[in-house]
């Protein structure tokens, strides 16, 4: 990737993203004209007097609007995990769920609405759980494996599967008329119960997370090289993998919390984004955010754009995902990925 | 300049990999590690930079305390180039040489210019500033040794260690990396390097290090130390050790050829 091409591109990126996210508030149910959504952010700011129906304003700002922001923020999330890890494990095939943090944060949502919770205590339990799996994968590789990072994966994948087996006890155990049909659909991921409370949740953690990488961007970009390497070219390697995995854990875990569980983004997305910049962590840390943000954007408007129906996100980006990471097979044959 | 003192190494309780390891390196010099596989060589190396810790010695370069000193200290004043290098993911050469500047970049702070600059003059200097937008991975092997030698030399650092630098390599390649760090050499730059073949030894080194079971098993100039009993003594191998005079260079270089001991 050649340094000139670089700042264009991102421009570009985020402009079309900026672009997209007004686009996609005329989706849905009810039609609102793009004069209209003018006229009622004008309207906010004092500077129109209303001639809409009451009912209108209401699905822009507490439907559309907060729905919208959290497609972009948890597409960016996702992709900025999945970028991280994949360079911090020197692995194309991760992606932010590897240390076990989706399938804790769905016992943990499962567990809660066996017991009839209420969303916000989903949520908490999605949390707790997500992190303490994390946390135990960390500390099994730490005891066993002097924390080397395919002890860390196979960590991950033990922790993964030992929750994936207390889910389905629990599925098992669930109301077939309520807590069932409620755990199947969170597994199957979903922004419609989006909130702007959600984006107040997410972005304290979103800010901190990113800026922790923002700082140590060149770090994790040696820690591509391995391990050893990185240490000679002066890296803290100790250090960098603790606060990757902290930030891409925390990330995922509050995407999670919000939307259940979206599939793919993570692994896909920091693929198409080396493909426009480069493998080049610092540069490729901030087009993933902008480039996951996009394509769950698209994805969600597609969930929201079809009458009748709403297909759950997770199902869609796998079946949008699927195809296009064949496709970057094809360029694994060529010694690209 | 580098001075390695009574180093000792073990991994846990297990035996001792490196016993009383004690040498010391001047300015511009080469030295050259040779010894059988498993003999410590590659520990000793790694003890140098860092990544493993010595039980018992001391490892002073320019009289600073290296046992002593941060990770990212150590990386300012000593560059690596390891055996083979690999990048899953599609870095160009700059980028890859970019990293070499990593240990001079402030906390948080991105390359300056003066950082870029560094890198391109390295690469121009290697001859090598047309790889500069080619992805690493897509290298041959030879290109990808100069890549990370260039890397090495982009870290500005006063002790370059190189893991086997001809393994691997074809015979132009490696020929092409010997006259590359004879040329550092004479730029006043420190060297050291580990290696398999006696013949590469006599062409670049002024210091030669036998190690056998951990332990210097002979040091000293090339004619000292590469001889027939040594090398019988080192690998349990006959070899020949003669003076080979090149005509057209009006001088003899020695060689070194082993005797492969079939009844014919």
């Amino acid at each position: 990737m050649k340094t000139g091409h670089f700042l264009p591109r991102l421009g570009l990126l985020y402009l079309m993203l900026i672009i997209l996210c007004f686009l996609s508030l005329g989706i849905g149910r009810y039609d609102l004209a793009p004069s209209v959504i003018v006229d009622i952010f004008l309207h906010k700011l004092h500077l129109t007097t209303p001639y809409w129906d009451p009912t209108l304003e209401t699905v822009l700002l507490d439907v559309r609007l907060p729905r919208i922001i959290l497609a972009v923020l948890v597409g960016g999330a996702l992709s900025v995990s999945g970028a991280s890890y994949q360079t911090l494990f020197k692995n194309p095939m991760v992606s932010p769920t590897i240390l076990g943090v989706s399938a804790g944060a769905s016992f943990g949502a499962a567990l809660a609405m066996i017991h009839n919770e209420v969303w916000w205590q989903i949520q908490f339990f999605a949390f707790v759980f997500g992190l303490s799996a994390v946390l135990a994968a960390y500390l099994i590789a730490w005891l066993f494996g002097r924390q080397e990072l395919t002890v860390m994966i196979l960590a991950g994948i033990i922790i993964s599967s030992l929750f994936g087996a207390l889910l389905s006890i629990l599925k098992l155990l669930a109301d077939t008329d309520n807590a069932l049909p409620s755990i199947v659909f969170w597994l199957m991921g979903s922004l419609g119960r989006g909130s702007t409370r959600d984006i107040l949740i997410m972005l304290p953690a979103l800010l901190f997370s990113l800026s922790l990488l923002f700082v140590f961007r060149y770090p994790i970009n040696a820690l591509s090289a391995g391990e050893e390497e990185a240490t000679t070219l002066g890296v803290n390697v100790f250090l960098i993998k603790a606060v990757v995995i902290l930030a891409a854990t925390l990330m995922t875990v509050v995407a999670v919390c919000i939307c259940g569980i979206v599939g793919w983004i993570g692994l896909v997305v920091p693929h198409m984004a080396r493909i426009l910049v480069g493998a080049s962590y610092p540069k490729l840390f901030v087009t993933s955010f902008g480039l996951g943000g996009l394509c769950l954007l698209v994805i969600d408007n597609v969930v929201r754009g079809i009458p009748d129906v709403e297909l759950p996100l997770g199902v869609l980006t796998s079946l949008i995902g699927a195809p296009i990471f064949v496709l970057f097979l094809s360029r694994i044959r060529k010694g690209w990925l | 300049m580098l001075s390695v003192n009574d180093l000792c190494f073990r991994y846990g309780s297990g035996r001792e990999i490196l016993k009383d390891i004690t040498f010391t390196l001047r300015r511009g010099e080469v030295l050259c590690l040779l010894g059988p596989n498993g003999t410590g060589k590659t520990t000793l190396l790694k003890c140098l930079l860092g990544l493993l810790r010595p039980q018992n010695g001391q490892i002073r370069l320019q009289n600073e305390d290296l046992l002593h000193s941060s990770t990212k200290r150590r990386a300012q004043i000593i560059s690596y180039v390891p055996q083979s290098s690999m990048l899953n993911f599609p870095y160009t050469v700059l980028e890859t040489v970019m990293m070499g500047r990593l240990p001079h970049l402030g906390f948080g702070s991105a390359p300056t210019p003066r950082d870029y600059r560094a890198a391109e003059s390295t690469l121009k200097e290697m001859g090598i500033a047309d790889l500069a937008d080619r992805f690493f991975q897509k290298l041959s092997g030879g290109e990808r040794q100069l890549v990370m030698i260039a890397r090495a030399l982009a870290q500005e650092a006063h002790l370059l260690i190189l893991d086997e630098p001809t393994a691997n390599l074809d015979f132009f390649n490696q020929t092409r990396t010997l006259k590359l760090i004879r040329c550092l050499a004479r730029q006043e730059r420190t060297i050291l390097l580990t290696t398999h073949s006696p013949d590469h030894a006599f062409l670049v080194a002024d210091q030669i290090i036998m190690i056998k079971n951990g332990n210097i098993f002979s040091r000293g100039s090339p004619d000292e130390v590469i001889t027939n009993d040594h090398l019988s003594d080192l690998y349990g191998v006959r070899a020949v050790v003669s003076d080979t005079s090149v005509i057209s260079l009006g001088k003899s270089i020695k060689v070194c050829v082993p005797i492969l001991d079939i009844d014919e």
